[in-house]
Formats: structure tokens, C-alpha cells, sequence
């Protein structure tokens, strides 16, 4: 048997220590030997890892950082190879085998630490390193949200936090009035408005109408006959220019003929109005406004995140994963009800540009600069890559 | 031809034949807990419901839905609005 560290006594080695055997001892008291006088080899002089200082946790306790290790100093015959494995209250994290760690839901109010285990030629050794504290899960609004949403899936509760906690850093969370990331799967789960996630108009909750599917990458409208309410009149709830929208397709519109509009809204007349749209001649427009002038004209019907945006009478742009489009116009702000899924809110029967784009994301709310919208997309991104959604 | 009778493919194209009468029925009425029927009218001014509605229906009042005729979706054309 072999012992790295040890008193021990026995027939093969002992690396460091006191025994004493017919074999090596590469440092200790004992008869060093290149091999033992029946033949047997041994390495000689290798000294196994020894722990000089432990390593040290660095990062913020909460749930959607990234916390890493140092591996500590070591002493010991050279190359030493390091690995690591990451605890929660002490037992292994499964597969958190790195240097760092992203601290997930189920970390909310438990210690973590991580041990490094450093090998040679000689053996190896663990060493601890110090714990760091995970604050309770979750900020209030993200929380308030899964609440309501019945969230119970750890990755969807930890996405929506991570996503409200990106817009509060980037200083977009005050500017949207409804944010809808369907989330959950299901029409009762996606309904609701993460800014306010209460069951009522009042508070921009979508009334879903006609041919949806609900499913775990979004919500699809049939484009056929669907479409959702959101009661949001930028009219009422928006100050005078200074209006975005986003909708984030995951569904490439190829149709050369007719049109499928994403995000519309009534008018007085009944008539649709088209505000972030696919055409068939291959290329997607917005026209936030209700004088049917378009303001935005995007490159393509390609997938991805398309957020058109106004903050000054004559500041109109578009982005489209962060790809920036520019127009100008100067028409009123939009009077009318935004929709989700078609052209206008329709009264049974009326006409329609009905979309089958399956969102994954769409919100309403304050103007937002070129820079606001960039991050904003890298925020919706990141949530979409969370969720293994991403287009 | 029945809702039961179609294809997965079919059900791509195809949709529910209404009467003025069963469109008024379902107007304004929820086919789940947070989804309202939208009966509209296709090309051709018929009265037309989606598979969806049909297959997603969890209201017992709404049970005749599934021996609704099948028809062939034929959308009425979108042009530019501007």
C-alpha cells in the first residue's frame, strides 16, 4: 500500500513520514532506495501537494452571479494539476466541476464552497476554501411575478431574475409599463404582465383570443384568427413622444404575398393598424404611430428581437438584434389598444394582418435610446438563452 | 369531413365551418380559462373557427364544436397598409 502523508507503516511507500518499510520513503526518516532490493520501482524524491494557503471564493452571493476560486498555493513536486468541485451546505453541487460557478436558484440561503484538489506525481490533497452565504432568492418584482405566474421550474424562476435584475442595471426596468416573456407554457402562465402580474386589464394582463398555442418557447398565434389584448393605450399611458415596443419572433416569415403584423392596434374607425409587422416583400416595418406613416423599415422577416422605439418628436429608430435602423417622422402617438398576434383588436369578424410568428418576449413602455435598446436586447437574449429558447 | 378525420397536416389548412347562429354563440365566450373564441369571416364570407379553438375547448357547452364541417382556410388577402 501506498500513504502520500503518513505514519504509517507497510510494505510499499510512504512519501512523507516516519514509516519505515522494505521500500521508499521519498522524505522522512526512513531508508531511501531507487527501487527495493526485490525489484520493485518507486519514484524517488516526489513530493505529494502540499496546502500553503486555502483557496479563496471570490463574487456576490446572489442567485444569478458567477462566483469563482482561486486554487490556493501550493508546495510539491511539479506539474501539480488542480480540480474542483463545488458544495452547497456541504454536499457536492452535480457536475459544478469548474473554476467558477453560477449560483442558481436552489443556492438561495445556503453556503457555498468549493474544493480544490491538487495532484502530482506523488498523490493528492483537498483543501476547502471559504464558504460564501446566498442571499434569499430572488428580487421582490421577479418574485412577485413567478408568484403570480405559478412559476415553479428552478431555471424559469432563475431566468426571470436574472432577466429583472439585468433591466434594473441596465436602467430600463422603470421604462416599461408591460413586459410579457411567456413563460410557464401555458395561456394562465403567459397572460400575465411582469411589471404588474395582477389578473386584471388594469394592469396590461394579455386576454388571449382565437387559435393560440402555448408551449414552453413562447406563445404562437395560429395566424388564422388570433390575437391578445394587452390594454395598453400608449395614448393614456405613455407621455408624448416617448414610446417603444419589442417583440421578439422566433418563427421566419417567408410569405411573399400577405402580411403578418406582430403587434397592432384598433382605431376608432375599426380599422387595423399594423406597428411591428412582417411584410411579403421580405422586409418588417414599424409604424408606431395612427396616420399609417411607416418609421421603422428593418432589413429582413428574420427572426429575432425587434424593438422599435421614439423618445423625441424627430428620434425614431429600430433595432433588430441590436442592429440599428433609422427614420424619421412626425405623427401623433398611438390612440389605440395595442394587440398581440395581428393587426387591430378586431370585433368578430373584422379584417386583419393575423401573424403565425411565435413570440417568446414582447413589451410596451418608455422611449428607449439606441444604447438602452442594445442592452435591452442582450438582457432578452440572455434570458432566451437561459431557457434554451434563443434564435 | 370531421375535425376527427383530419391529418396533423390537414389541421395546418383546414378550419371549422360556422352558421351566423353559431358564430353568435361563441362570441364573447371563453374556450378555456384565459381564451375567448374569435369566429371570423374568410374569403369567401363564411364563418370560420380554428382548429385550435376546436381541439383546445374545454368548455361542455361548446361540445358540438368537433362536428363542425372542415373547410380549407382561405384568408382573406392582407395588403400593405401604407
Amino acid at each position: 500500500m501506498a500513504n502520500t502523508i503518513g505514519w504509517g507503516s507497510g510494505a510499499a511507500n510512504n512519501s512523507i513520514g516516519w514509516g519505515q518499510g522494505k521500500t521508499n520513503n521519498a522524505i522522512g526518516w526512513g531508508n531511501v532506495y531507487s527501487s527495493s532490493p526485490s525489484g520493485e520501482t518507486d519514484l524517488v524524491g516526489v513530493i505529494p501537494p502540499i496546502s500553503l494557503t486555502s483557496p479563496v471564493i471570490s463574487g456576490s452571493g446572489v442567485v444569478g452571479q458567477t462566483l469563482s476560486t482561486t486554487d490556493g498555493t501550493w508546495s510539491g513536486t511539479l506539474p501539480i494539476t488542480y480540480t474542483y468541485q463545488w458544495n452547497r451546505n456541504g454536499s457536492e453541487i452535480l457536475g459544478a466541476t469548474f473554476n467558477t460557478y453560477t449560483l442558481v436558484t436552489a443556492d438561495a440561503s445556503t453556503s457555498i464552497d468549493c474544493t480544490v484538489t491538487a495532484t502530482n506525481a506523488g498523490g493528492s490533497l483537498s483543501k476547502n476554501s471559504n464558504a460564501i452565504s446566498v442571499a434569499a432568492a430572488g428580487d421582490a418584482d421577479a418574485n412577485a411575478f413567478i408568484t403570480a405566474a405559478a412559476i415553479t421550474d428552478t431555471t424559469q424562476k432563475a431566468a426571470i431574475d436574472t432577466l429583472v435584475t439585468d433591466l434594473k442595471n441596465y436602467g430600463i426596468w422603470t421604462k416599461m409599463k408591460a413586459i410579457y416573456p411567456f413563460i410557464g407554457g401555458t395561456a394562465a402562465q403567459h397572460k400575465f404582465n411582469l411589471k404588474n402580474p395582477l389578473d386584471t386589464n388594469a394592469a396590461f394582463r394579455l386576454v388571449f383570443n382565437g387559435g393560440w398555442t402555448h408551449s414552453s418557447t413562447g406563445a404562437k398565434p395560429n395566424g388564422t384568427n388570433a390575437w391578445a389584448n394587452s390594454f395598453f393605450n400608449p395614448s393614456l399611458h405613455n407621455v408624448a413622444n416617448s414610446s417603444h415596443m419589442s417583440y421578439y419572433s422566433r418563427t421566419l416569415f417567408a410569405d411573399t404575398i400577405t402580411n403578418a403584423c406582430e403587434m397592432g392596434c384598433f382605431t376608432a374607425s375599426g380599422a387595423q393598424r399594423n406597428l411591428i409587422f412582417a411584410s411579403g416583400n421580405g422586409t418588417s416595418y414599424c409604424v408606431p404611430n395612427n396616420n399609417n406613416e411607416f418609421i421603422v423599415s428593418f432589413a429582413s422577416n428574420g427572426v429575432g428581437f425587434y424593438v422599435a422605439s421614439r423618445t423625441s418628436a424627430t428620434a425614431i429608430m429600430g433595432q433588430r438584434n441590436s442592429t440599428q435602423y433609422t427614420n424619421t417622422a412626425t405623427t401623433a402617438r398611438i390612440n389605440n389598444i395595442i394587440s398581440l398576434g395581428a393587426g387591430s383588436g378586431p370585433a368578430a369578424g373584422l379584417y386583419s394582418s393575423y401573424s403565425p410568428r411565435e413570440s417568446a418576449f414582447a413589451s410596451i413602455g418608455d422611449g428607449l435610446s439606441a444604447t438602452e435598446a442594445a442592452n435591452y436586447y442582450t438582457a432578452v437574449q440572455n434570458f432566451q438563452v437561459s431557457l434554451s429558447r434563443q434564435v | 369531413m370531421k375535425i376527427a378525420q383530419l391529418t396533423q397536416e390537414e389541421k395546418a389548412i383546414y378550419v371549422g365551418l360556422l352558421t351566423v347562429e353559431q358564430k353568435d354563440l361563441l362570441v364573447g365566450q371563453l374556450f378555456d380559462e384565459d381564451s375567448y373564441f374569435n369566429p371570423i369571416q374568410d374569403d369567401n364570407n363564411n364563418w370560420i373557427i380554428s382548429i385550435e379553438e376546436i381541439e383546445q375547448n374545454q368548455n361542455p357547452e361548446f361540445g358540438w364544436l368537433q362536428d363542425l364541417e372542415m373547410i380549407l382556410f382561405v384568408p382573406k388577402v392582407n395588403p400593405m397598409p401604407f
